[in-house]
């Protein structure tokens, strides 16, 4: 068997996160990925963290993360000899990764209708920060922006300000959702013959699919409620992060889990006392549970609490960080973390297969130095003699 | 325009909760004809509102309950107009299978034979005590492609556990890296990242087996382990940890490079913006923006690590700046001068966005329980094919004919057989029973 995408060939020119990850996504399962840069390069090279917080745009984690699996050339596209490179290199390949503001490509001459007179299945992929066209769609954004617009203020304390997700968790799901959507693009233009101009917009990925966003936007235009700041339930069962003997947990008990509670507990007498109508929401029930729930959590170890709970199928988690969690027996024992050697950032742990399905995840090249493979990919496979790279160096388009 | 790319594909979802949903929504709007096989028998662990969950619990229950039913009201049958499964089950199909009687698992044998894809998300032993193993499903269809979603994987030492996204985020470290940097970690409200990343991460994996069986005819098994697919979302997080053995902190809105960076206090109660400023030109664009005042020319700020060293200073004049102005002029103002900006919002402000309203993000559709409502969309199209946009969420049910007579042969005597004996239903038990 060969991988899930080993017979694609993907162009990304796209920068940052969301263009980038998406074509690593692909590159993980088999797709040939020539990521081309401006001669600056990346700003992901920028981004770090680096060793020894040493800036180095050749040991940017965030630009190693990003881009492994993938051959990197470089490429001028300000320049009319850079245009007609990226338009031979795209009668080769199925699809075109981009991030560039709307009408870029197309101010060059490497629009979408450009490129589908040059190769007549190609999908060209626009990851941007509100799509292709609309009102903002020359606006910025950035990781916080984004869930900004689509749900952010909703997350966090009533009494403190809206709180962002993890480092830059919103623009990975953008790249997420974008392999989506270029997938099925692809199939299409595999199967069908037919060109395909995908517009992804970030915005809208916190707008219409962030997690609670869609039911709430829904149920708003169903009897217009909004959401606010707010816990999740009323009710008298625990939910929420608690102090234990070495941290915290999360805790969280629907009805369904209520009796799994009671048995972790020792409690029987709580079912009981749960049948009682109007009990799901009694403040003096919930007072009891907190005086035996808060004693036993702050008596034992998130290690502890855990396989004691899970024992009993009632899930409280550990809130661990990231040292706990690399060091974790579930994610080790599953092989999840791999180590991949770079010529220079040395050896690191990268998080490993995504999926797994037979013949799937490979890790085949580390990043791309800049420009690290102009001479093989220029030369051996675009056939440009020496003197010709030498003009195009010499005239700083590659 | 051309044809969808999972057109003729048949997509058994017999998935519970919110991700496993999700990922077969994705299928279904790309053209698959996706039927969800539910119990009438047992009201499972779905989004579909549980009878008896009552307008007065609904109000208890926070914004996911607040917002739950056209009109407040719960009706006969709630679970036919719960806002969380008629945003997740577009373009489906509905039908009841008792998989625990002969005759339920004889129609799943049948529908298995006739699909493409079967997706499931429960934890390893549960998938395989219902009959979801890879052994037990590539017997009745080796072209197959099976996509499980337990939440741990399918090996390791808490294959079995169960929980929600919220759980696998504190687990993964996720929950902590995003609580306050100046508060009490309890102060973080839980979300539910995971529910949408692993779905992209199937219907991903799925569309990339079709094109294999394409060219190999051969099926198979999927893995997806939700948690793991949110673990590559920090992987700068994690090779910081093997480059530099730090462990990072909580950093709350604000960004390792962007600066300033956070959310501001705008006119009103509740009103904020979030802007963030990459890098030194930018900083300058924005010192325009806003009206070129004396504290931003400061030279200490001009620089990345200046900035950052003074950012609660740089908050303070900000807020000064904000807090007498709506969020959305802020945002215009920001934005045109190429300053990311965006205003926090509620459901009310992004229905009423001018932006939302030219890309048509939200569109209508007629549910028979609920009426007609704006439903939103994917966050993704294409020049040359349409999403589908023709089914809303079927009722409980609602396709038990199509599905049992049509597809699977069954006659119309054995149907009314079914049907008399409750094997099928439109109803759950526990209501019927009731009267």
């Amino acid at each position: 068997m060969t991988q899930l995408y080993s017979d694609v060939r993907i162009l990304d020119l796209s920068n940052g996160i969301p263009g980038p990850f998406c074509a690593r996504i692909f590159a993980d399962y088999g797709a040939d990925v020539i990521k081309v840069e401006a001669l600056t390069g990346d700003p992901s090279r920028r981004r770090g963290p680096f060793p020894g917080d040493i800036p180095n745009p050749e040991a940017s984690a965030s630009y190693l993360h990003l881009n492994r699996n993938k051959r990197g050339i470089t490429l001028n596209l300000d320049t009319p000899s850079g245009v007609d490179l990226l338009k031979r290199l795209v009668k080769d390949v199925d699809i075109v990764i981009e991030s560039f503001k709307p009408g870029y490509l197309a101010s060059i001459g490497a629009g979408f209708h450009d490129l589908k007179e040059i190769n007549s299945s190609i999908v060209l992929a626009s990851i941007t920060p509100f799509g292709q066209d609309g009102p903002y769609a020359q606006y910025e954004g950035t990781d916080l922006t984004y869930y900004a617009i689509g749900s952010m203020h909703m997350t966090g304390h009533a009494d403190m300000y809206p709180i962002k997700k993890a480092a830059s968790m919103v623009e990975h799901q953008v790249g997420n959702l974008a392999t989506v959507a270029v997938a099925a693009a692809f199939l299409s233009a595999r199967y069908q013959g037919q060109a395909q101009h995908v517009d992804v917009s970030a915005a809208e990925s916190q707008q219409l699919s962030s997690d609670r966003r869609i039911q709430m936007l829904l149920g708003h235009n169903y009897n217009g409620e909004t959401s606010m700041r707010e816990p999740l339930s009323a009710s008298a069962l625990p939910m929420g992060i608690f102090p234990c003997a070495d941290g915290h947990m999360q805790v969280m008990t629907t009805p369904a889990w209520a009796d799994r509670m009671a048995k972790t507990l020792k409690r029987p007498d709580f079912m009981e006392k749960l049948a009682v109508p109007g009990a799901l929401y009694s403040a003096e029930l919930k007072a009891e549970i907190d005086e035996v729930l808060h004693p036993w959590l702050q008596a034992h170890t998130r290690a502890e609490i855990f396989a004691e709970a899970l024992a009993n199928q009632w899930p409280c988690f550990p809130i661990n960080n990231v040292e706990d969690l690399l060091e974790d027996d579930h994610f080790r024992g599953r092989d999840f973390w791999v180590e991949q050697d770079h010529p220079v950032a040395g050896p690191l742990t990268y998080p490993g297969p995504l999926a797994r399905v037979e013949d799937g995840f490979a890790l085949r090249y580390p990043a791309p130095q800049l420009g690290e493979h102009n001479r093989e990919f220029y030369s051996d496979e675009l056939g440009l003699t020496g003197d010709e790279l030498r003009h195009l160096a010499g005239s700083g388009v590659i | 325009m051309s044809d969808l790319p999972l057109k003729g594909i048949r997509v058994v979802d017999i998935t519970v909760v919110w991700a496993g949903p999700t990922a077969a929504q994705h299928l279904a709007d790309l053209g698959a004809e996706v039927i969800r096989v539910e119990s009438s028998h047992r009201v499972p662990s779905s989004t579909r509102a549980q009878p008896g969950f009552t307008a007065e619990m609904a109000a208890k229950s926070g914004g996911l309950g607040r917002l739950t039913y056209p009109d407040g009201e719960p009706q006969p049958q709630p679970y036919n107009r719960a806002a969380a499964f008629n945003a997740l089950n577009r373009n489906k199909l509905s039908v009841t299978m008792e998989l625990d009687t002969d005759e339920g698992k004889e129609a799943f044998t049948k529908l298995v034979e006739k699909s493409d894809i079967l997706i499931e998300n429960n934890a390893q032993r549960i998938g395989d005590r219902l009959g979801f193993s890879w052994e037990a499903l590539s017997a009745i269809n080796p072209k197959l492609i099976l996509c499980r979603m337990p939440p741990l994987g399918l090996t390791g030492p808490y294959a079995n556990y169960i929980g929600f996204g919220a759980h696998f985020e504190a687990l993964t470290a996720l929950t902590y890296l995003r609580s306050y940097p100046d508060g009490d970690i309890s102060q973080s409200s839980p979300t539910f990242h995971m529910d949408d990343v692993s779905p992209t991460v199937s219907s991903f994996m799925i569309m990339g087996a079709l094109h294999r069986r394409h060219q190999t005819g051969e099926g198979g098994l999927i893995e997806v382990p939700q948690a793991e697919t949110m673990l590559h979302q920090i992987g700068e997080v994690v090779v910081d940890q093997s480059m530099n053995n730090r462990s990072q902190p909580p950093m709350g809105n604000r960004d390792p490079v962007n600066a300033p960076q956070g959310v501001y206090r705008c006119k009103g109660d509740d009103q904020w913006v979030a802007l963030s400023v990459r890098g030194d030109a930018e900083w300058q664009s924005m010192i325009v923006a806003l009206g070129s005042p004396e504290w931003a020319k400061n030279p200490d700020y001009a620089t990345v690590s200046g900035r950052i060293n003074n950012h609660d200073e740089i908050d303070r004049h900000l807020t000064e700046w904000t807090r007498n102005i709506e969020k959305e002029a802020v945002f215009h103002q920001l934005q045109k001068h190429g300053v990311p900006a965006a205003p926090l919002n509620n459901e009310a402000d992004i229905v009423a966005d001018e932006h939302v309203k030219a890309r048509q993000i939200l569109r209508p559709l007629t549910q028979k329980a609920c009426g007609t409502h704006d439903y939103p969309g994917q966050a993704f199209r294409f020049s040359d094919m349409e999403l589908r946009w023709d089914l809303p969420a079927p009722l409980l049910g609602e396709h038990n004919e199509y599905v049992y007579k049509e597809l699977l042969g069954y006659s119309e005597e054995q149907y009314q057989d079914f049907e008399e004996r409750h094997l099928i239903g439109a109803q759950y038990a526990v209501e019927r029973e009731a009267g």
